[in-house]
């Protein structure tokens, strides 16, 4: 018997489509449309926005965060986003005005309410006093802008995000709020370990940390033991690592590592011989580990100053997305964390 | 006498007042019992009253707390301040301690920070060029010379538009310097409806290496059909325009351009004498094929009169332009690679009938180590008024880039004529260039 439907039976079908089309409809039209400069932070929008918002990021996280195209595509990205994140302190100077520009997009203008710099109020290194021009390399006027490497940074990115969530979608101030106190609380506890977190709180323990207290506090009787990266990276407090480019100073600052020398020479000049021959002579004569380098620089400089010194080199993304390990903002600080421990020893 | 009889009527009062009172005594009595009664039923009806309204401000008040203490609990983390606090003075002071060097910065230093950041853009481009040509006749032979200082300012004006200004500075063939505004536009940022126009003097869209500035080409001279049909500074001039980025279901790229200029060109149109204006329609199209890798498609054309006999006799010019760009996103520091190909016809009306010609131009670039790029070019152009007069060339560079700022290009073209433009009908080419950017340059369009 063949299946014949009638008229009704269609109209049947259609209205349930509708039906069931109508709510996914309006969700979208609900959501934020976020487009982020860099991956990390995609992720953490991505955490504290959750099913609010729609995150796109114009980097693959595969690449130099500072060198990306203004493609035309990054315009149309833009074009109907409700908020643009951007990492500041230049470190998109190079593309940032092109693509808004050529997004036409008003609501993401610089200093209106769709436009986040997320450097607000980080803690920022390496800010120059002096005069700096281009016979300095890559120097940024404002600070250093790999400031996402330090943790403590990363939940001061959180809350700026969730602040600029909440202005724009008032609405659902309860869940950005919970779902940044979620993100806190993981941060935290990856850093301090869970038991101490519960014990004495996030905000308290990095408040501790700040003021070089927490080891005091932790020698009182009675107190969890401490936990996460903190004690992981604690043995190897004072030791020196080499960087490629000078992308490493808040991750070593935050966990005590010394970075002795860079590849390169300055910021952005590829490594020259004579500087390379330098390099090799401080790893031998200070028995340096460590050579921490991101995987989109040439590993041509590297490998011959570890077959000179036998220096391990450390290929690590400090990008989510730059490595399949570094899937999220807290798993890529985490496979850092795991990849120079590793090599740093017991 | 008189004091006398006073102390007698005052006893007579004090000895009569009391009898009187005794006399209305029940009355007055009977009178503060029922004004006390009266008090009394007061006092009670408001202490009812009281009662009531304490009930009710208690009342009120317990909603009042239930509610602050709902807010604080929406309100989250900040319901307990003193930790994130705490923290956010610390980090400011931190910040304060993780400046570089040991001074503190001078006046003349904020001054100096807070003055350059109101200021526009300010850079300084050089174009410093050798040159050798086989043949004799040339203009610019067998030596060195500026051919372009480009002065750029730019910025934003106010919240709706920002100003481009490009002046050019160069030697004439005499070994004089010349001014010249090269470019000098406002863009219109805010319009609604993807639209964003322009005004001034730009160069205009049509193709993809006519409206790039010589400095940012790949190569050291525009190729031969934008030489040829718009002159040695390509297609430019007084006008107005604007884009639309057209709105599609693939959300692609996709760019309308109308330009109307003046009437300037005199290499394929009539050229400053006439009053008409130049109109010129450019569509681009942008694909994201990959990560890496990047496909343009465009369509212009472009019509002008090419007498003064305001659109009697008119020229008309189309061209198609595709560019390729490859870039790996892991080894971008290292390895590029750029495939641009142009084609433009022209038609133009003559007085013996209509001439038409074309032309095209194919290259591509390789970037093989951080720092250096060797790239090829082929061109083949017939002349715009004479068909029959075509050139071939072949060319290849070699580019060194020190740094973002500086590059040295060597170069070196072959062109093969059928006809004699500088003594021989053959010539060969050799080129040195160094092009150095002094301060912050707009990026260029990708």
């Amino acid at each position: 018997m063949r299946m014949r439907m009638t008229k009704q039976q269609h109209l049947l079908i259609a209205v349930a489509w509708v039906l069931a089309a109508a709510p996914a409809v309006i969700e979208a039209q609900e959501k934020l449309r976020i487009v982020t400069t860099t991956t990390d932070l995609a992720s953490i929008a991505r955490a504290i926005g959750g099913e609010k918002v729609e995150v796109v990021s114009l980097a693959t996280g595969r690449e130099d965060p500072h060198f990306i195209a203004a493609k035309p595509s990054y315009m149309m990205a833009a074009r109907k986003a409700d908020l643009w994140i951007r990492v500041g302190l230049e470190l998109e100077i190079g593309y940032e005005e092109l693509i808004i520009d050529g997004s036409r997009n008003s609501k993401i203008r610089i200093s209106t309410p769709g436009h986040l710099d997320v450097s607000q109020g980080v803690l920022r290194l390496e800010v120059p006093t002096q005069k700096i021009d281009r016979s300095m390399g890559d120097v940024h006027p404002l600070g250093n802008p790999h400031y996402w490497t330090d943790p403590l940074n990363g939940r001061i990115m959180a809350k700026n995000i969730a602040k600029r969530l909440q202005k724009l979608a008032p609405e659902h101030t309860n869940y950005f709020q919970q779902k940044l106190k979620a993100f806190y609380r993981e941060l935290d506890e990856r850093m301090f370990g869970p038991d101490l977190v519960a014990k004495l709180g996030g905000g308290k323990l990095w408040a501790l940390l700040l003021k070089n207290r927490l080891d005091k506090v932790l020698s009182e009787p009675g107190q969890p033991l401490l936990g996460g990266w903190l004690a992981i990276m604690q043995p190897h407090a004072g030791k020196e690592i080499i960087t490629y480019h000078r992308s490493w100073t808040y991750f070593a600052h935050r966990f005590g590592l010394v970075v002795a020398g860079e590849l390169e020479p300055k910021p952005g000049i590829p490594p020259s011989p004579g500087h390379v021959a330098a390099v090799i002579n401080t790893v031998q004569a200070r028995q340096i580990k460590v050579l921490l380098m991101e995987p989109f620089y040439s590993r041509k400089a590297p490998d011959l100053i570890a077959s000179q010194t036998g220096i391990t080199i450390v290929q690590c993304a400090n990008v989510v997305n730059g490595q399949p390990e570094a899937v999220d903002y807290l798993a890529m600080l985490g496979n850092v964390i795991t990849s120079v421990s590793a090599v740093l020893g017991p | 006498m008189k004091l006398q009889m006073l102390c007698l009527a005052g006893a007579a009062v004090l000895v009569v007042l009391p009898q009187a009172s005794a006399e209305e005594q029940a009355s007055v009595q009977a009178d503060l019992i029922k004004e006390l009664r009266e008090l009394r039923t007061r006092v009670e009806a408001l202490e009812v009253q009281q009662a009531k309204e304490k009930e009710e401000y208690e009342r009120t008040i317990g909603e009042l707390r239930r509610e602050v203490d709902r807010l604080h609990r929406e309100a989250g983390p900040t319901a307990q301040p003193e930790p994130e606090d705490e923290l956010e003075a610390l980090v400011e002071e931190l910040t304060e301690q993780g400046v570089m060097g040991e001074e503190e910065p001078g006046f003349l230093e904020s001054v100096g920070r807070a003055i350059q950041s109101s200021n526009p853009d300010i850079s300084l481009i050089g174009d410093f060029l050798g040159h050798y040509s086989s043949n004799e006749g040339r203009g610019f032979d067998d030596e060195f010379r500026f051919r372009h200082l480009e002065l750029g300012i730019s910025g934003n004006i106010d919240p709706y538009a920002r100003a481009d200004v490009f002046i050019g500075m160069g030697q004439r063939d005499d070994g004089d310097w010349h001014t010249h505004v090269d470019e000098a536009y406002l863009t219109f940022l805010t319009l609604p409806h993807d639209l964003q126009p322009r005004i001034g003097r730009f160069k205009s869209s049509f193709g993809k290496a006519n409206p790039q500035h010589l400095h940012a080409l790949p190569w050291i001279e525009y190729p031969l059909i934008v030489q040829n049909y718009f002159g040695d500074h390509g297609l430019s001039g007084d006008g107005a325009g604007i884009s639309w980025l057209v709105p599609n279901k693939w959300d692609k790229y996709i760019e309308v351009t109308y330009e109307i200029i003046n009437n300037d060109n005199n290499s394929l149109f009539a050229g400053q004498d006439t009053d008409d204006f130049v109109h010129l329609v450019h569509l681009k199209n942008f694909f994201d094929l990959s990560d890496a890798s990047t496909l343009e498609l465009g369509a212009s054309f472009a019509t002008a009169p090419n007498d003064e006999g305001h659109g009697g006799n008119r020229s008309m010019v189309e061209g198609i332009d595709i560019t390729y760009k490859w870039r790996p996103p892991e080894a971008g520091h290292y390895k590029s690679f750029l495939w641009q190909t142009e084609l433009l016809a022209a038609q133009a009306d003559l007085r013996q009938g209509q001439e038409t010609s074309w032309g095209m131009y194919s290259a591509a670039d390789y970037q093989f180590a951080k720092r250096w790029v060797v790239g090829l070019r082929y061109d083949y152009s017939q002349m715009p008024y004479s068909s029959s007069q075509h050139e071939h060339g072949y060319s290849t560079y070699l580019t060194f880039l020190q740094s973002h700022y500086v590059l040295m290009r060597f170069g070196y073209m072959y062109t093969d004529r059928n006809f004699r433009l500088y003594g021989d009908k053959d010539e060969h080419e050799l080129f040195l260039q160094c092009i150095f950017n002094l301060g912050p340059h707009r990026a260029h369009k990708y």
